[in-house]
């Protein structure tokens, strides 16, 4: 864990880094300190990326051998006093690992100018919170890494990179000069001698303390080589890291030298008798000189280095007393959004909640642009009309070299009712239970528009509903009851008593007697074996169209029917049937023969109660 | 005799009444606010808003009884009203808090019954005509039923009865709970704290209880300037008019 700078002045803010790196493996849990006594102004959580490996193409891929994780927070703390921030603390395997603490002074006046520390040797792979420290140009490398054979020499049109036949590390910087808060584009290069047949390794990542960095590039890029030629060698070049770095403070500030180590075995090491050893490269350190603002014209407070607008609105612009509205900023642009503050507005009668800050950060063409968003609460505490003053910020423009103050529009607030105190006294006079209105806050608001409606009608006690109501089941019950008394109706005319049948026959032999006598007589004698028939059937209750003349007889002697009676009846059947079938012109008297004695037969049948089937002898 | 005159101008009137009591609300005057309102009323506006406004009054005073009163009347006219309904809650939460303040404890329940809660957003008028016409519908399909013979849409017929007597039993339950029809009398509120219930409906009759503020009571009967109300826990006696309100 490292802080930087250690002692700072009230208002000035510090960079604490928690690494965690961890050799073939993740930490199973990380606890960093509790920084409960500062503002955290900005806080950033990196991880070198992992690449998986692809062989055999002419694009390789990064795969990162240890886990790494680096926290940065910008700290500004609140009062003046000594700060102990508590070691953070990692977990693996069961085992736990702690950093050292850190100790902040914080002044009231001017904070004296701090020097970088001495540089330190690395840490070796698998120990937490260890990280490079950066070296000025030219100073002998701290690293353990072989010598190369042949000679190198520095590179001044490659930022001072250290030239290797093989293999060598370049830093390079858009600006070695720049303000406090302007972005500087960090590229670290990997030039090597022939493709790589292997996945380089990052062994120190490049320290960038007194920055708040940005990475620009995604985190799914692959590794794409482009050709270069130093000193008459052709090199395949590679970008490792590229991102954006805003200085915080004034002063030399470094990039730290990234170290790598190159694999360089192959399938065909077995035709050479061994793999060729790996490289071990690091870069230079390069140093970066942070101007402060330019002093002429500057403004009081705060100041956002880049190029910014401003935008303020309320949510609604008329409240109730007590009610609270939104208002909400929105900074965009280009440059260090972290560092943008927006003082809350304050305002007369207006009580003005914490803010709640929101951050939208991306890149365009290597640029950090996005918006910060802020929210504020506003509860009025009087009624009228209240006017926001227009929001502010102090921005200086590098390019031009020019501050500009960027306001947002002034905004107006109604609050409508009565305000907290006046309601408090006035209640006591409302009738007849005058009280304290403890919860004021959460009725309302009144409603302004209304229809005022002056008839509720409830259909329940309109009576043409009720009617319509029990129309539908009465219909239906009627309808029901209809069909039911109509099957009825049907079922009993199909079981016709005797002497309807009787009746009936009579009627029907009638009116063929009738057609007979007109000239139609095809069907005098049908009716007349019918009449009978069915006038046997009903007398009798049972069905006598499949018996044979003697079956006939034995029935009619068992159900008591005389035997006069009984051989006319069939003598007349036969009579009907032979006639029926028969050639023979009917005359009128034979017509009126025929009739009389049918008729007859049916009034004996008519008079008949024959023995029921029990009482058959 | 009415002219078609003369109605705009009283609605006018009416209309301006109601901006007179919002602009005494917001000038403070909260006593000729209220005496507007319920001008209004008298005039026979029966407003879900007009409600609401004198329920908030009442509430912002710390009149919880009456807030109740009015937000359950805003509430049965506008269904639905998710303001009223806070509105509503938190004047029960209030009197809770006051009544846990000066008695050391309350009991306040704030929150209907399940089958209350479930019609609650629904009108008694949407229920009544949904129950109409899937009454009609559902015995339009059982006399098709019975004269249809043909073996598909007497199957559709059978499949759609029984859905639809579901659907009606289910509106007609909701109906009923609507309509308070499970239970004798009209559903009230109590308007003062420690309100006495007597044994008769006469003030020399003996005090047999006091009644919280804002506990929902039944009125079954009235007589001269008395009501007899029933309470859950078989509780019934006789209250003065003035303390109990007709939700």
């Amino acid at each position: 864990m490292q802080l930087e700078p250690t002692h700072i002045a009230l208002g000035q803010s510090c960079v604490l880094r928690v690494r965690v790196e961890v050799s073939d493996g993740e930490a199973e849990r990380i606890e960093l300190p509790s920084l409960d006594a500062f503002d955290i102004v900005s806080r950033q959580t990196s991880r070198p990326m992992q690449f998986s490996f692809s062989f055999g193409s002419g694009q390789q891929q990064m795969i990162q051998r240890s886990s790494t994780a680096i926290h940065t927070f910008v700290l500004q703390p609140r009062e003046a006093g000594t700060y102990r921030i508590n070691p953070a603390r990692a977990w693996m395997g069961g085992r736990e690992f702690a950093s050292q603490p850190q100790t902040l002074r914080v002044s009231a006046g001017p904070a004296p100018y701090t020097t970088p520390r001495p540089s330190q040797p690395g840490p070796g792979r698998g120990q937490p919170s260890g990280r490079a420290r950066p070296r000025a140009p030219g100073a002998p490398r701290l690293h353990a890494i072989p010598e190369p054979a042949t000679p190198q020499r520095t590179k001044p049109e490659l930022d001072g990179a250290v030239v290797d036949p093989d293999a060598f590390v370049r830093t390079a910087i858009d600006k070695g000069e720049a303000y406090v808060g302007e972005q500087i584009t960090v590229t670290i290069y990997l030039y090597l001698r022939g493709p790589l047949s292997a996945a380089p390794a990052i062994e120190t990542e490049a320290s960038v303390d007194g920055f708040w960095v940005h990475d620009l590039l995604g985190p799914d890029r692959q590794l794409q080589a482009h050709r270069q030629r130093v000193d008459r060698r052709a090199y395949h070049v590679y970008v490792l890291r590229r991102f954006a770095a805003f200085p915080l403070r004034s002063g030399e500030l470094t990039i730290g030298a990234m170290s790598v180590r190159v694999d360089r075995s192959s399938l065909f090491d077995v035709f050479a008798g061994g793999p060729l050893p790996s490289l071990r490269r690091a870069g230079v350190p390069l140093s970066v000189r942070v101007k402060e603002l330019p002093a002429q014209g500057r403004p009081r407070g705060a100041i956002g280095v880049g190029r910014f607008s401003l935008e303020a609105k309320l949510d609604r612009t008329q409240v109730s007393t007590g009610d609270a509205v939104r208002l909400s900023a929105i900074l965009r642009g280009n440059g260090n959004l972290k560092d943008l503050k927006l003082a809350a507005p304050s305002i007369d009668g207006i009580e003005v909640l914490a803010p709640q800050i929101r951050d939208q950060v991306h890149t365009n063409n290597d640029v950090v642009s996005g918006t910060r968003a802020f929210e504020w609460l506003l509860v009025p505490k009087r009624p009228g009309e209240l006017t926001l003053p227009p929001l502010g910020v102090n921005t200086f423009d590098p390019a031009t070299r020019r501050y500009e103050r960027v306001t947002s529009k002034a905004l107006t607030l109604t609050a409508a009712g009565q305000g907290v105190a006046a309601a408090q006294a006035a209640d006591a006079t409302l009738e007849p239970d005058a009280r304290e209105p403890e919860e004021g806050a959460k009725f309302g608001p009144l409603r302004t528009h209304s229809a005022l409606r002056r008839h509720h009608r409830r259909l329940l006690t309109e009576t043409w509903f009720v009617a319509l109501l029990a129309l539908a089941p009465g219909l239906w019950l009627a309808f029901t009851l209809g069909r039911q008394a109509r099957r009825y109706l049907q079922a009993r005319s199909g079981r016709a008593t005797p002497e309807r049948l009787i009746k009936r026959a009579r009627q029907r032999l009638r009116e063929a007697a009738q057609r007979a006598r007109d000239g139609q007589s095809a069907d005098l004698h049908a009716e007349v074996g019918q009449g009978l028939r069915d006038a046997l059937e009903a007398r009798l209750g049972e069905p006598i169209g499949s018996m044979t003349r003697s079956q006939l007889a034995k029935r009619l002697a068992e159900r008591g029917v005389p035997q006069e009676l009984a051989t006319s009846l069939i003598r007349e059947l036969e009579q009907s049937e032979f006639a029926r079938y028969g050639s023979a012109t009917n005359t009128a008297a034979d017509i009126e023969q025929s009739v009389g004695r049918s008729e007859e037969l049916l009034s004996r049948l008519e008079a008949l109660k024959p023995r029921s089937m029990e009482q058959r002898p | 005799m009415w002219t078609a005159v003369d109605r705009p101008a009283r609605a006018q009137s009416l209309q301006s009444l109601f901006a007179g009591a919002n602009q005494a609300y917001f000038r403070g005057d909260h006593k000729t606010a209220l005496a507007r309102y319920e001008r209004l009323i008298a005039a026979g506006v029966r407003d879900a808003d007009v409600y609401f406004n004198l329920a908030t009054i009442h509430a912002k005073a710390g009149s919880y009884g009456r807030a109740i009163l009015f937000f359950e009347r805003s509430m049965r006219l506008g269904p639905g009203d998710e303001q009223a309904e806070r509105g509503l809650a938190a004047s029960h939460a209030a009197l809770g808090r006051r009544r846990a303040e000066s008695a050391g404890e309350a009991t306040v329940r704030t929150r209907p019954s399940m089958g209350t809660a479930m019609v609650r957003p629904v009108s008694e008028n949407s229920l009544a005509l949904s129950v109409l016409v899937l009454e009609v519908a559902f015995f339009a399909v059982l006399a098709a039923l019975g004269i249809t013979r043909r073996e598909t849409p007497r199957v559709a017929l059978g499949v759609a009865a029984p859905l639809l007597g579901l659907c009606l039993l289910v509106s007609a339950l909701g109906l009923a709970t609507k309509a308070d029809a499970w239970s004798q009398g009209r559903r009230a509120v109590v308007l003062r704290e420690q309100a006495e219930v007597r044994e008769g409906p006469d003030p020399r009759a003996q005090a047999r209880a006091r009644v919280p503020e804002g506990r929902y009571v039944r009125v079954v009967e009235r007589d001269n300037g008395f009501v007899r109300v029933r309470m859950p826990g078989e509780i019934e006696g006789w209250m003065k008019r003035g303390d109990v309100g007709d939700i």
